[in-house]
């Protein structure tokens, strides 16, 4: 045994200065929940702004829906019926659930038909960005009841779900947000002096528009989809595996009519996307199962209308071919648009 | 496994309880497993390799010093095969053009795939290549005796503290502490356990954050010029931050086992000359420099022109091993350009000297000159660079510039505790605020600190964290 120069005030102290600060982290935690524990999470203010709309369609996805489809085109083109968009970027399938569930499903009047736009392995990782910001969104849209949904994804991989306990148990959520904002907002400040703090904000995204990315970007960007290995994904329609009968049941018992429309991934100079044999089998059972449970499946990864060129970076589209690519989507959900519509185009076809 | 990952935590603090229970022979033995164990967690050949170059050193050492008459023959098989070794996984790919698989097929490795060739390339190859190399050449030259204990040796090559991205340590400063007994204090771990902290706030707080506003500059196609610089400004304090992260990391973890690492790092952006910023940046690798080629070559003792080619030589060798890359050869002959010039202008008339020039302006002169370097270091496409360094800075508008502001102080905020300490760092010395954070008594000081950077960590921490960026190299 090694000469150990030790006493206990000295072992005292050593937790001290690595316990207190852990300490002090966790209580600015639970602080947090308690306080937050009177309010609910569910964002209403969202719910009552998409009721308000008053759509017949909604739209739900990620950037696959603000980056691909023009909304304004597509209502032009199926007025008098209207769309609702459930997105933000980066999202997948528990935010997708949640969208479709608590806020589609629960508005009055609810749409009659949801589209949820996917690329491939998108339904087989529930465990795909519910984390960090994307935890913050998806808890926005979360009920009482939902929090086993976000469990399970958690714990759906070996270590994803002690270390989830973790961030949870130690990373105050709410400050670390309020103080990011306020650091940049104090940049924004800072760099605005005698100018519209707007104008700087509008002028730094221009800077970092998607189309002013090298082109070597543009190639890798927006491919983050390829989150799950392929050699174990085969199809499963499990509940405690993925979310796929979650949104049946919701389809289900709120009468919404549900399709899962999976859009084309960037293509080679050939215009035709890469697929891998197991992807095929994974998206063909997919498919089945879809349909064998009354919902709808479209899948445009073969038109070979979308080609290359329409791509701007990874798989988002350039704005000037947004029209012509919605028109696209539109020729695919058309025969499955509510009866408004389907009245409308028949007395537009009559002599 | 990365230091700043739950693993690496629960990894030392596993080893860290067991090792104090051991006598001195079962801690090296603990510690010679963990360093494999640590290093093999990614892939097995890793380790295959790093036992091969210890192996051979080790005998190449023995040889030298038992084999008087074939000293030589056994220094040139070691430097032949820690070279070869550096050369086959590193440079192949530069030298091959970017064919490495068709050259590896046409050597007869025939069943590697392109998955195989990526996994080529050992993180760590040239800190530990470097390092072993060293004792071979140390015991060459009579300076230390050869071991003749071969755990020792293996865990001084291993040791995975400083494994991946260093300091890299010399025999007579690591392998004298691994054959001595350690011990333990209370009161030192305290510090220690603040340095890891230190370490991982810069690592997740402030290189993680500049690097996002850095990436997102440099994956413009031809961004602003005062967006560019903005860009390289982040790009500076990342890699200062990102390197001197994983050193504290290192040191700190080192020191709870009861070693002692060289620090790697003295604030190098305070430097108010060339030669004074490579006393303070990467200082293992600069004296490894120094000792194992410079001097070698001859250093200062050729008359001037044979000294400022010394420096050149040294200083693109110093960019080569960076990274197989033209990019890392044009930093190095910029460094050495700098090291030549600055020399120069010393020796001119003492009138125009730069020691006439106030300090803080020389600061200021060595800061941007560095940071020309930086963008040469991050910008590994020599298209891209050429666009980059032929950006007209009239043709950006205002706004561009208030962009530009926008970006520095968003950097400026995240790095602010490591920008306080490096510029009060004298006065925090003279004043006797360090000496007083690391008394022994201290310890209401060290539990407050200890919060305060808890909580920067957990608060500021960027949320997309990326690998340190030395590991590559």
């Amino acid at each position: 045994m090694p000469p150990v120069t030790s006493s206990r005030r000295e072992f005292i102290s050593l937790l001290a200065v690595a316990g207190v600060p852990l300490a002090s982290v966790g209580g600015l935690r639970a602080w947090e929940k308690w306080t937050d524990s009177e309010k609910p999470e569910f964002d209403q203010a969202w719910l009552d702004k998409l009721q308000s709309r008053k759509a017949e369609i909604a739209l739900i996805g990620n950037s696959m829906i603000f980056h691909r489809l023009s909304t304004t085109h597509l209502e032009e083109q199926i007025a008098p019926l209207k769309t609702m968009t459930i997105a933000k970027g980066g999202w997948r399938s528990l935010a997708w659930l949640l969208g479709f569930k608590n806020l589609a499903a629960m508005c009055r009047p609810s749409p009659k038909l949801a589209i949820v736009v996917y690329r491939d392995y998108d339904f087989a990782n529930p465990k795909l960005n519910i984390e960090r910001r994307y935890l913050q969104e998806i808890r926005s849209m979360m009920v009482p009841g939902d929090q086993a949904l976000l469990d399970r994804a958690r714990d759906r991989d070996t270590g994803a779900g002690w270390k989830a306990g973790l961030e949870d148990f130690f990373v105050p959520d709410a400050t670390v947000n309020l103080v990011r904002t306020k650091l940049t907002n104090f940049a924004y400040d800072g760099a605005s002096v005698g100018a519209d703090e707007e104008t700087v904000r509008t002028h730094l995204d221009d800077v970092f528009d998607l189309d002013q990315l090298r082109p070597e970007m543009m190639d890798a960007g927006g491919a983050a989809s390829d989150s799950v290995d392929e050699k174990n994904t085969r199809f499963t329609a499990d509940p405690t595996a993925n979310y796929l009968s979650r949104f049946v049941s919701a389809s289900k018992s709120s009468g919404i009519k549900l399709i899962f429309y999976r859009v084309k991934r960037r293509p080679g100079a050939d215009h035709q996307t890469l697929q891998s044999e197991t992807l095929k089998n994974y998206v063909s059972d997919l498919k089945q199962w879809v349909e064998s449970q009354g919902c709808i499946h479209l899948d445009e990864t073969d038109d070979p209308q979308i080609t290359l060129e329409m791509f701007r970076d990874g798989d988002h589209l350039h704005d000037a071919v947004r029209p012509a690519y919605t028109d696209l989507f539109l020729n695919r959900i058309r025969p499955h648009l509510p009866h408004a519509f389907q009245r409308k185009a028949k007395e537009e076809a009559r002599p | 496994m990365i230091f700043h990952s739950l693993e690496y935590a629960l990894f030392l603090l596993v080893v860290f309880s067991i090792y104090w229970l051991l006598p001195k022979r079962g801690q090296n033995y603990l510690l010679l497993c963990a360093s494999y164990l640590f290093y093999g967690w990614v892939h097995i050949w890793y380790v295959a390799l790093l036992a091969l170059t210890s192996i051979v050193d080790f005998t190449a050492a023995r040889g030298i010093e038992s084999q008087k008459h074939h000293r030589k023959k056994w220094l040139a098989l070691s430097l032949g095969v820690n070279f070869s070794i550096l050369f086959f996984c590193k440079y192949l790919d530069f030298f091959s053009g970017g064919h490495v698989l068709d050259v590896l097929h046409a050597i007869g490795f025939t069943w590697l795939d392109e998955k195989d060739a990526a996994m080529l390339l050992p993180v760590g190859i040239s800190f530990y290549t470097f390092q072993s190399a060293s004792y071979v050449v140390d015991v060459f030259r009579g300076q230390i005796q050869a071991r003749r204990h071969l755990p020792d040796y293996l865990l001084f090559v291993s040791f995975f503290p400083q494994l991946v991205a260093g300091p890299i340590e010399r025999a007579g400063h690591l392998l004298n502490q691994i054959e001595q007994p350690r011990r333990f204090h209370w009161e030192r771990s305290r510090i220690d356990l603040l340095l890891i902290l230190w370490g991982l706030v810069k690592k997740l707080v402030v290189a993680d954050n500049a690097a996002v506003v850095c990436n997102k500059v440099f994956s413009l196609a031809t961004p602003p010029w005062p967006v560019l610089w903005a860009g390289v400004f982040a790009f500076g304090i990342q890699i200062y931050a990102d390197f001197s992260a994983y050193s504290d990391i290192a040191r700190g973890s080192a020191r709870l086992l009861g070693f002692d690492l060289m620090r790697n790092f003295r604030h190098p952006y305070n430097a108010d000359s060339p030669a004074d910023f490579w006393r303070r940046w990467h200082i293992s690798l600069s004296t490894w420099f120094r000792d194992y080629v410079y001097i070698p070559l001859g250093g200062s003792r050729g008359g001037e022109l044979r000294t400022l080619l010394n420096v050149m030589i040294t200083f693109l060798l110093s960019g080569l091993w960076h990274g197989a890359s033209w990019n890392f050869v044009l930093w190095g002959a910029w460094h050495g350009f700098l090291l030549v010039a600055w020399r120069l202008w010393e020796s001119g008339p003492s009138s125009l000297s730069p020691q006439r020039i106030p300090r803080a302006a020389r600061v200021c002169l060595v800061y941007v000159l560095v940071l020309f370097g930086w963008l040469l270091f991050r910008e590994t496409q020599t298209e891209a660079l050429i666009r980059y360094l032929t950006l007209n800075p009239l043709a950006a508008s205002f706004m561009d510039w208030r962009v530009a502001i926008y970006l520095i102080l968003t950097v400026c905020l995240y790095a602010l505790p490591l920008l306080v300490v490096s510029s009060l760092e004298n006065q925090l010395i003279r004043e006797g605020w360090v000496g007083r954070v690391w008394s022994r008594n201290s310890v209401k000081i060290q539990v407050a600190l200890g919060t305060l950077l808890l909580l920067v960590l957990v608060l500021l921490r960027s949320p997309q964290s990326s690998d340190f960026i030395y590991f590559q190299f």
